[in-house]
């Protein structure tokens, strides 16, 4: 409904600032406008807007709304967005399939010398390092194209926030803060696999966090969907300054791995009992 | 993908509440518009097993919900459904525009098609000019991707990831651009027609990522045939498909069909611009194959031109099971790049035995040809349902191994599992 009426009205507006179009040999891109609250996963959300009826030569429409997900997390990223953006979106990466690092250093090559890309040596190899680490056979890891940026932070108001607290705070004494803490279970394999299932299996008995005790309980969360889990645990692992803590390497957690955890036997007391022997 | 329970539409329900489309329709490409499953970001590193690409459906102006390969510059792909019927409606139609500056806006008002270069008399059309100074003409004609189905190559090529879905047949209506070249007056010397539309990009001046050209031998059967068309199906063609004016070039692959054309440019000289000299070539042989180590080497390479026989198999979808003894309609659609579609064949045991399919209607030698035909699985299990054509020259198609270093010209057969199920 609100992206539909933005549509309408961007289309009025442009009619009237009667924008006569350069002549055809000179015509100046016209730039797509970029709405910048565009949800993930439009097309659920919109329908086809029907034209103002004004009566002059122009058609028009109000642009073509971007949908790109985020690329994967990691060193020189924005370098990445931030160069390859000048000419087009960066879902030219993520709908590759996976690619050898040969094959990306060709990519880069053809934009280089092919396209013109003003890009110096430094930095197109460190596009390609980057592409390297996250898109290639070996290191590419199934991140649903919408999942994470959106999901996490809905799943965290809708679920979690009304203990954990706003900006991950924790409430004193009884709920754990996830803001400088979270990151942490993700430092080893078992940390990792424990925090899925806490999040499964729940948590019961008392526990100490940065030194804070903690006499509350966290109840079992088994009714959200495994790609709900991953987002939501990838979001609180990474917001509120939570990512400048991650160990380097760490990968987002997949859905197939909360899926995996499902028939662990865990329980929120067993969960409580492995606690102390993870260091935590 | 593993999952301790399964998803059911009341999770996915909510999951679009949430905001995110995380499972936005459009699932499995085989599954066509089903919301089945969560939508993996990518395929590979083998071929692309769905039908379809994979990616969110989108809709943009004036366009149904299509597959979204990219948001900037645009490219959509058609979903495989659409693909029942010999004509793709124009909302439905794939888009691909190479260069992100490409129009949201044209004022007729000022907009002239351009025809100038080495001709006798410079022309400039308005839109109203075409409608009322030619003798407008209509032909039924399939627009394909060179790099459809790009996604099914083993190994895979970068590039637009492509699944079967970058194709569409629509009955264009326009002028033949010989009428507006006679109008010209082309002069003698004049070797081909460079083409240009009101795209461009945001690479240096001269290069191919500013500008999109495209050329046409002068003296060609192509040049002959082509049509400059303001309407697909009796429809004003979506910006996103060339509005309002789009160069349609029958039996030939979509790189010559120039969208929101604007310049046609009579050159004296063969046109050396980078989408003719370096892109969209192939290897210099009918079916542009050779092989990822023959490719390591330099090997002679010709500017891809028409298109190969190909055939689908749309319905069914590998969706359903079907239970053993039930008589199904299997459907689809074939299509040639010159001599129109003779015969088209099923088989349900991987090639070895094929029975003849019903064509549909005639369109026309470069339209969609559909077909049918009944089929009985006869037991349990899983089987795979294979289709070829043979087109009006006796030429069938093959489904011998096909590579190119652009994932340009793929033309193997279809396939489709199917699951059959016990009846009693």
């Amino acid at each position: 409904m609100k992206a539909s009426r933005l549509l309408v009205l961007l289309a009025l507006g442009g009619c009237e600032q009667s924008l006569p179009p350069p002549a055809p040999t000179t015509a100046a891109p016209p730039t797509p406008a970029k709405p910048a609250d565009e949800p993930h996963g439009m097309g659920t959300l919109r329908q086809p807007a029907p034209q103002p009826a004004l009566p002059h030569a122009t058609y028009a429409v109000a642009g073509f709304p971007l949908n790109t997900p985020p690329l994967a997390e990691g060193n020189d990223r924005e370098l990445v967005e931030q160069h390859c953006s000048v000419c087009h979106a960066t879902t030219y990466i993520t709908m590759q399939p996976p690619l050898s690092r040969e094959a990306w250093q060709a990519t880069v090559n053809k934009m280089l010398q092919a396209y013109g890309a003003r890009i110096s040596d430094d930095v197109a190899s460190r596009v390609v390092n980057y592409l390297a680490a996250h898109y290639a056979p070996d290191t590419r890891v199934e991140t649903p194209r919408n999942v994470g940026s959106d999901v996490g932070p809905a799943v965290f108001t809708r679920e979690c926030r009304m203990c954990h607290q706003e900006g991950g705070t924790g409430l004193a004494g009884v709920f754990p803060p996830l803001k400088g803490h979270a990151p942490l279970l993700l430092a080893s394999p078992e940390r990792r696999a424990h925090l899925i299932d806490v999040v499964l299996h729940g948590l019961s008995g008392e526990i100490q966090v940065q030194g804070q005790r903690y006499v509350g309980a966290m109840p079992s969360m088994s009714r959200l969907s495994d790609e709900e889990i991953a987002a939501v645990l990838n979001h609180v692992t990474r917001a509120w300054g939570n990512d400048a803590l991650l160990a380097a390497g760490v990968t987002p957690i997949r859905p197939d791995e909360v899926g995996a955890r499902r028939g662990s036997g865990q329980t929120a007391e067993l969960n409580h009992v492995r606690r102390a022997s993870l260091g935590l | 993908m593993t999952r301790g329970r399964g998803l059911g539409r009341r999770d996915l329900l909510k999951l679009a509440g949430v905001g995110a489309g995380m499972l936005a329709a459009g699932a499995r490409a085989s599954t066509s518009t089903q919301v089945e499953q969560p939508l993996p970001a990518f395929t590979g590193p083998g071929p692309n097993p769905y039908w379809n690409s994979v990616g969110p459906l989108v809709t943009l102006p004036e366009k149904s919900p299509l597959i979204q390969l990219t948001d900037r510059p645009v490219q959509l792909e058609t979903p495989r459904h659409h693909f029942l019927h010999a004509f793709t409606p124009a909302s439905a139609f794939f888009v691909r525009w190479h260069l992100d500056g490409h129009p949201t806006r044209v004022d007729l008002a000022t907009w002239r098609l351009q025809l100038d270069g080495h001709v006798e008399r410079p022309q400039q059309w308005s839109l109203a000019d075409l409608f009322q100074r030619f003798k407008p003409v209509s032909v039924a004609a399939v627009n394909q991707c060179s790099g459809n189905s790009r996604s099914r190559f083993e190994p895979r090529i970068p590039g637009a990831q492509w699944g079967h879905g970058a194709m569409g047949c629509a009955l264009w209506t326009g002028v033949r651009l010989r009428d507006l070249l006679s109008a010209a007056g082309i002069k003698r010397g004049a070797v081909h027609l460079q083409c240009e539309g009101l795209d461009r990009g945001r690479g240096p001046e001269g290069m191919g990522s500013q500008r999109y050209l495209k050329s046409l031998p002068v003296d060609s059967e192509v040049a002959q045939e082509a049509l400059v068309a303001w309407s697909m199906n009796g429809e004003p063609l979506p910006l996103l498909n060339g509005f309002p004016l789009r160069l349609v070039v029958p039996g030939h692959f979509s790189t010559y069909w120039v969208k929101s054309l604007t310049n046609i440019r009579v050159l004296t000289e063969e046109d050396k611009n980078f989408w003719m000299a370096t892109a969209y070539k192939i290897p210099d042989n009918p079916r542009g194959h050779i092989t990822p180590e023959g490719a390591k080497q330099a090997f002679h390479k010709v500017p891809i031109g028409r298109m190969p026989l190909r055939s689908f198999i749309i319905a069914p979808d590998g969706t359903q099971k079907i239970p053993a003894g039930m008589p199904v309609t299997v459907r689809g659609i074939a299509f040639s790049g010159r001599d129109g579609v003779r015969r088209v064949e099923l088989s349900a045991d991987g090639g070895q035995t094929w029975q003849d399919a019903t064509l549909g209607e005639d369109h026309g030698n470069h339209a969609f040809r559909t077909w049918t035909t009944a089929w009985t699985p006869t037991s349990p299990g899983e089987t795979e349902l294979v289709v070829r054509a043979t087109d009006k020259a006796g030429s069938v198609q093959t489904d011998d191994p096909l590579w190119n270093p652009g994932g340009y010209m793929m033309a193997r057969w279809d396939r489709q599992k199917i699951v059959v199920g016990r009846s009693a």
